[in-house]
């Protein structure tokens, strides 16, 4: 079952001449990562805040688990959906564990497990315990967002808004925290709706792009179909898709990794850990000898990718 | 200094009625002024409005408002303190409105998000975030308050006006006036001093 739905929704703002979002229609999947991908005032801002009704559309229907939005109450419907900002937004005045337990509180969730959940937040974003009696102002922008995340994640809701999270971090930092949330996102399967400008970022997160131009989905593919099928020029040059070294670099390898053959993996394979890019596979599979690399998940191969499937990547022509 | 000497008990007293008259007419006002202020807030034509209302009758003469209030509360301290608290909206008004738009828009869009509804933002995020601004407009108008309630005296609001009043009426009793304009600058300087503490004390916090 869809977990979010778009049905027909367009935002025309005050004043204004074209729409914002235009007549978009968009199903989204539970447990999937979908990550809304457009330059800035593509309308993909707006299309998130729709879903915890910071901005109401002009027309058109949002439903979340098949029931409409606006048949709850509005705060009801804001304390089960996480939503991270760029600027964080932490309140200043209070402490680390204080900001995290706001949600776990609004909907009166006992004191001594809400005391629990903040350990366990802090060990998920990896951040020491002890941060728990900080204030923001005493941490970093990487770490404040970390709590930033956690507070999202504290009534533990099955729907997470991302509004650009990362995109006021430095580049360092933003790198480690995409990783982070791409392990985090395996262990939770949240159903996550992220918005970024950042093409790289988009490739690496998703499970499925969503691309926004002038207010109306371009294109809804998996970032492997993207590649490969770009729907039309300005997708395929938002994209950039004749570099495919650094796209390499960008997908992972379950998005193209095929079953292992009977009998299992061959013997002399390299081996590549499950959540490696494919740049990765490409290094240890141009090693003399090598047709294939075993993708391992610890000690367990889960499957292999051949020099085949990897030249079959991104490889055709763009459609004009 | 002599008459300190004689009547220590009479100056104390007119201290504390003075005291009393500012300090609940300044409880008052913050009382009104502070939802007013709240209410208003994003609504920059409603403000104008209310601020510019305030704004004039901040210039009406002392004496003329609480002679135009007498019909209405009569010859009391009550005309009186109505008189103070409509004297401190403007000072208390402007600096809650300071205070609200100080806070960084993206902490009220986390509060929105998360689903706080519009009191639990007022009491939890709004007024502590804006505190240091509140109570530094709370120190202006207690000031001001002070040296307005000395007019007090004349609409038999007691205080330490009457030493002043009584003086010019006595021709020449310099001392009287002299007692009376010192006292009146101290409950000024020791309400100052605390508010200015209490408002340290907040911005620590934050």
């Amino acid at each position: 079952m869809s977990k979010i739905l778009f049905e027909h929704v367009s935002k025309q703002y005050p004043g204004t001449k074209t729409p914002a979002v235009d007549d978009v229609s968009l199903e989204i999947s539970e447990g999937s990562f979908v990550v809304l991908l457009g330059p800035s005032g593509c309308g993909k801002t707006s299309l998130l805040k729709m879903v915890n009704r910071l901005i109401e559309p002009t027309t058109g229907k949002i439903s979340l688990n098949g029931e409409d939005i606006r048949s709850m109450a509005v705060t009801t419907l804001r304390r089960q959906i996480g939503y991270v900002i760029q600027q964080v937004g932490l309140f200043p005045h209070m402490t680390v564990a204080q900001n995290i337990a706001i949600v776990p509180e609004l909907v009166k969730w006992p004191r001594g497990i809400i005391d629990a959940r903040i350990d366990e937040l802090l060990e998920m974003v990896q951040l020491p315990l002890d941060f728990r009696n900080r204030y923001p102002a005493q941490l970093s922008g990487g770490q404040q967002q970390r709590i930033g995340l956690a507070r999202a994640l504290a009534a533990n809701p099955e729907v997470m808004l991302m509004d650009e999270p990362f995109g006021a971090i430095d580049a360092i930092t933003r790198t480690s925290l995409q990783d982070q949330m791409v392990v985090l996102q395996q262990r939770l399967r949240k159903t996550i709706l992220f918005v970024t400008h950042d093409v790289d970022e988009a490739l690496k997160l998703a499970d499925k792009v969503v691309i926004l131009f002038r207010g109306r989905l371009v294109q809804n593919a998996t970032p492997c179909d993207l590649l490969n099928r770009p729907a039309n020029d300005f997708v395929s040059q938002l994209i950039n898709s004749n570099d495919r070294i650094r796209q390499f670099s960008l997908l992972r390898v379950e998005m193209v990794m095929s079953n292992l053959p009977k009998g299992g993996a061959l013997k002399d394979q390299p081996e590549v850990a499950v959540g490696s890019n494919l740049r990765q596979v490409l290094s240890a599979i141009l090693r003399p000898g090598v047709d294939a690399v075993t993708i391992v998940d610890g000690d367990l191969a889960v499957g292999q990718i051949t020099f085949e499937a990897l030249r079959q990547v991104g490889c055709e022509e763009p459609l004009e | 200094m002599n008459f300190l000497f004689n009547n220590p008990l009479v100056v104390l007293e007119l201290a504390g009625q003075h005291l009393w008259l500012t300090l609940s007419s300044l409880l008052i006002a913050s009382a009104i002024a502070l939802p007013t202020g709240w209410l208003v807030d994003n609504r920059p034509r409603v403000t104008t409005v209310v601020l510019g209302l305030f704004g004039v009758v901040y210039t009406i003469p002392s004496i003329a408002l609480m002679i135009f209030l007498i019909p209405l509360f009569g010859l009391n301290e009550r005309t009186v303190m109505v008189a103070l608290i409509l004297y401190s909206q403007i000072i208390l008004l402007r600096n809650v409105l300071a205070g609200l738009n100080g806070i960084d828009p993206a902490v009220l869009e986390a509060a929105r998000g998360m689903g706080m509804n519009g009191m639990q933002i007022a009491w939890r995020v709004q007024l502590p975030l804006a505190l240091p601004v509140i109570l530094a407009g709370i120190r202006l108008a207690a000031v001001v308050t002070v040296a307005i309630a000395t007019i007090g005296a004349k609409f038999g609001a007691g205080g330490l006006g009457v030493l002043l009043f009584d003086g010019l009426a006595q021709a020449g009793r310099m001392d009287k006036i002299w007692i009376g304009a010192f006292s009146v600058g101290l409950v000024a300087f020791v309400f100052n001093r605390g508010l200015l503490i209490l408002e340290k004390k907040v911005s620590k916090k934050n």
